[in-house]
């Protein structure tokens, strides 16, 4: 259980995947990077998760939502995020059509993408409160 | 009026394009380019609405697969 | 009590109800088969993949196109085709008011006005490719001419170092053949494939956020074009949007534009007296372009329907796909004269090869230069050329009909 909107959340997914053979030995062994997931109002906070190789070595929530640094950045509105989060709203469509925006190396994403989008379906399997 | 002289058939031709059926395809461009333009957006414009070459404008007519084009003879 | 008069779709023939643009025995000459299915049964159905109808009629063919609304352009390929089959590609399976806002961003990018600079790179390199064939006296066809023109000229409209063209060259090879003789392999070689080239796109989008801002209006260079662009007013496109827009623009012009030169190309060589033609009436280029692209109309879509429907006495539920036979309906007696006849003076010549309505091929202006600058310069530099004795002409269906091997004398 996790409360929708903290820093829980991510503190959930990172437990979720450093537990996970599958994630570790073989689809995230390339995941090194810096991921914020920023929310818009009401909740108006912004989530810092760090990975090693996969491994989730850092989650926090960050101070302020301004000059966020970080390698990726995904922004989206609660509403948005509730969606993605209870699997009513198809992440892949948000990313695609701007409801979810991406600021990072598009490159990078992109080689990545099965690997970003197993983190995000992991994450919309936490139970939230 | 003046007389019109035999070997004339029709007396003009009006010109105009369907906007709402354009498609852009552009193939009257291929047989009236004096009398037929692109615009910026990609649509046909009529650049002269009643032309003397009677006999393109016909073929531009008749060759648009979106048959938005009318020429309209006058009698 | 009356007996129900069924129209015939097919089911008791194995040559349609068992028909896909993939089976090995069309490759070589569709045509045969198009008219056979069309006389037969102007309203077919194919059981393969799930199942799918099959229109021939020119009627029926403009009018999916003309009612977007009825045959939806998502999903598209029949079967999916390994590109982009979880989301609608942009903005090829897009529909209603989503597709007029990307259609309104990329026409301008393709009207006459803003190729016409393009034509002469089209030049530069049917001459520059010439010279390197004539140097030669002989060539194989697609991979020295067709295949690497309209390469070449996409990568010249997004302004991309032409060093990159054999990278490219390559990568669309694999796209557009059968990369592997098993069909799962070569799905999976394509996605890979796929990715790679749009990591190329993706990496030149980076390198210009990281210059700055884009440069907007009328000078702004086609990425910028799109990274400055507005979806309907509301927001500017994704990077996910802009690279499916950058991938579609390549594939859409390259085995379409070098399928109809290929096939000109061996139709000329192998019918004198039309080559004769044109070299006597240059006048005649464009109807003649016009009536080749309407005798090899390359391009066989699909779609979906969105309610039930009847064509012709024929039921068709909703979500049904449909494949449309356009090299079929360019060939029907019902809307050309003499249709089995190639006039290159030919007026009406309303043929659909690039499609109509909205979906209206957005590259047809390019891509017709494209076909008749090479067609030009090929008979102004080589009036006499033919098939390399000896050889046959390899040709394919597939999902766009094209040459894929072809040795030429040319002397």
């Amino acid at each position: 259980m996790a409360k929708f909107g903290t820093a829980e959340v991510y503190k959930e997914m990172g437990d979720m995947l450093n537990n996970d053979d599958e994630w570790l030995n073989k689809r995230g062994t390339k995941i090194s990077y810096s991921m914020v997931y920023d929310y818009g109002e009401p909740v108006d906070k912004a989530f810092f998760t760090r990975f090693e190789a996969g491994r989730v070595t850092e989650v926090r929530e960050l101070e302020s939502r301004g000059n966020i640094d970080a390698d990726f950045v995904i922004s989206g509105s609660t509403d948005t995020w509730r969606g993605v989060l209870t699997k009513t709203v198809d992440p892949t469509v948000a990313l695609t059509r701007g409801q979810l925006k991406v600021k990072g190396k598009m490159a990078t994403l992109l080689k990545n993408m099965n690997a970003f989008k197993y983190v995000i379906e992991k994450m919309s399997q936490i139970p939230l409160d | 009026m003046s007389a019109k002289p035999k070997d004339v058939k029709v007396q003009g031709v009006h010109v105009s394009v369907d906007r709402s059926r354009c498609a852009g395809h552009a193939v009257c461009l291929i047989h009236a380019p004096t009398i037929f333009d692109v615009d910026d957006e990609g649509y046909s414009v009529v650049l002269d609405e009643t032309p003397a070459d009677i006999e393109s404008a016909h073929r531009a007519e008749i060759n648009c697969p979106e048959r938005a084009i009318h020429v309209e003879e006058d009698l | 009590m009356t007996q129900q008069q069924q129209v015939d779709i097919g089911t008791d023939d194995p040559e349609i109800s068992q028909f896909h643009y993939g089976r090995p025995e069309y490759q070589e000459d569709a045509n045969p088969v198009f008219d056979r299915i069309r006389q037969k049964c102007p309203v077919a159905r194919s059981e393969l993949f799930g199942g799918f109808w099959m229109l021939s009629k020119y009627d029926d063919v403009l009018r999916a196109y003309q009612e977007p609304e009825l045959f939806s352009s998502y999903p598209n390929p029949i079967p999916p085709n390994g590109i982009g089959s979880e989301r609608p590609v942009i903005p090829v399976e897009t529909d209603g008011p989503d597709h007029a806002k990307y259609r309104k961003i990329l026409q301008p990018l393709f009207t006459v006005a803003r190729l016409r600079p393009l034509e002469a790179k089209v030049l530069q390199h049917a001459t520059e490719l010439i010279d390197g064939i004539a140097a030669r006296g002989e060539c194989e066809f697609i991979t020295e001419f067709a295949h690497v023109l309209p390469t070449r000229v996409f990568l010249d409209m997004m302004g991309w170092p032409i060093e990159d063209a054999p990278k490219f060259l390559e990568w669309t090879e694999k796209l557009m053949r059968e990369p592997s003789p098993d069909p799962e392999e070569s799905l999976q070689i394509k996605e890979e494939t796929g990715l790679e080239l749009i990591g190329y796109f993706a990496e030149e989008l980076d390198r210009r956020e990281e210059l700055g801002p884009p440069q907007a209006g009328d000078d702004a260079d086609f990425i910028d074009w799109l990274r400055s662009a507005s979806f309907g007013g509301e927001r500017p496109l994704t990077q996910f949007e802009i690279l499916d827009c950058i991938f579609i623009i390549l594939l859409a012009g390259l085995d379409t534009v070098q399928g109809v030169l290929g096939l000109s190309i061996e139709f000329l060589a192998k019918n004198p007296g039309y080559r004769r033609e044109l070299i006597e009436h240059p006048e005649r280029i464009d109807t003649a372009v016009e009536e080749l692209l309407r005798w090899f109309a390359p391009v066989l879509p699909g779609r979906r329907l969105t309610r039930d429907v009847e064509i012709r006495g024929v039921p068709m539920k909703k979500d049904d796909r449909v494949m449309l036979l356009m090299g079929s309906a360019c060939r029907d007696g019902d809307e050309f004269d003499e249709p089995l006849a190639v006039d290159f003076e030919r007026s009406p010549n309303r043929h659909i090869a690039f499609g109509a309505g909205a979906h209206r091929c957005l590259g047809a202006f390019l891509a017709r230069a494209e076909l008749r600058i090479p067609i030009q310069e090929w008979l102004k530099r080589f009036p006499d050329y033919g098939i390399k004795e000896g050889t046959t002409v390899i040709h394919h269906l597939s999902a766009v009909r094209g040459v894929t091997e072809m040795y030429l004398d040319c002397r």
